[in-house]
């Protein structure tokens, strides 16, 4: 019999993580988890263009690493309370990142919310989702947002 | 707070479908949850290109269902021994008859395998988990094989 132990919840600070982060509360709380917050931070390349100076991307870099983890702890304190969190920060893309955190052996559940885009963002979008749950070795929960239903 | 009441479980006869059921059951014990399990049978128009007479494809048909509601009950029998569950059989493109009987059972989770088919097959049965993770409007499972 498997046993789910681990569970790990990517998120995003700059969405609407609430839909799925209910349902990994409720899992935590029914097969008696942990649960850990990944935020994915967008890679570092899109800064290169712009024409400032080292210190002035450093600054930002830091800032917004601080951002996201007060971004993390905010979610974690309003919507994970009474369950076992901790939060990781990582560099790079997505689905490379939780693919290769489920290779890992550590977890045992992912749990993923989706976006109801629409057009070319969302066939762009949806894929990360999508891919997860083609390559992850690691069971994968996977919901909709309310508002794109049906 | 969120419920799960009643799971929706999508087996393949045709493969190894075991360790989908031990989620399956793993999750309706820790959520005390009901149990639907459902496999689709190929829908007939794959056939509708042969020369066979009607009554030939009838028979078959016949006989092919009674096969797949034989093992369904076997594999019920042989993984949720004692277990409160449903058997649904149903004819269609298994995408189709998953969402349907989700809805039509009311049921708030799905849980399904990746299957690791070759060729052909893998391309189109592939896709069953992706068009169900896609159009649910329900939570949905992904389980893949063990190796």
């Amino acid at each position: 019999m498997p046993s789910i132990k681990n569970i790990l919840v990517p998120v995003d600070v700059m969405e609407d993580n609430g839909f799925f982060v209910e349902y990994a509360k409720m899992m935590a709380e029914k097969h008696e988890a942990k649960v850990t917050l990944l935020y994915a931070r967008p890679p570092l390349d899109r800064f290169y263009d712009v024409y400032l100076t080292d210190d002035v991307v450093e600054k930002l870099k830091a800032d917004s690493k601080q951002r996201a983890i007060d971004e993390l702890d905010k979610l974690a304190e309003n919507q994970l309370q009474n369950t076992d969190v901790s939060i990781k920060l990582r560099r790079g893309q997505p689905q490379d990142l939780i693919l290769e955190m489920t290779e890992t052996g550590d977890y045992d559940m992912v749990i993923m919310g989706t976006h109801c885009r629409k057009g070319m963002e969302r066939v762009l979008f949806g894929s990360v989702a999508n891919r997860v749950v083609k390559h992850s070795n690691t069971p994968v929960l996977t919901i909709h947002p309310a508002e794109c239903k049906g | 707070m969120r419920t799960i009441k009643h799971i929706l479980v999508a087996v393949d006869l045709m493969e190894d479908s075991s360790f989908v059921a031990k989620y399956a059951k793993l999750f309706a014990e820790r959520l005390n949850a009901t149990i639907t399990v459902v496999y689709a049978t190929p829908p007939l128009s794959q056939y509708f290109g042969l020369y066979l007479p009607q009554d030939t494809i009838s028979k078959f048909h016949e006989d092919s269902e009674k096969g797949a509601i034989r093992e369904l009950a076997k594999f019920v029998e042989s993984n949720f021994a004692g277990a409160d569950v449903v058997q649904r059989l149903a004819n269609g493109h298994p995408q189709d008859v998953i969402l349907g009987i989700a809805k039509e059972s009311n049921a708030d989770l799905i849980i399904m395998g990746t299957h690791s088919r070759r060729g052909v097959d893998r391309i189109m049965f592939g896709s069953v988990a992706s068009h169900v993770v896609k159009l649910a409007d329900i939570p949905v499972l992904t389980v893949r094989p063990e190796k």
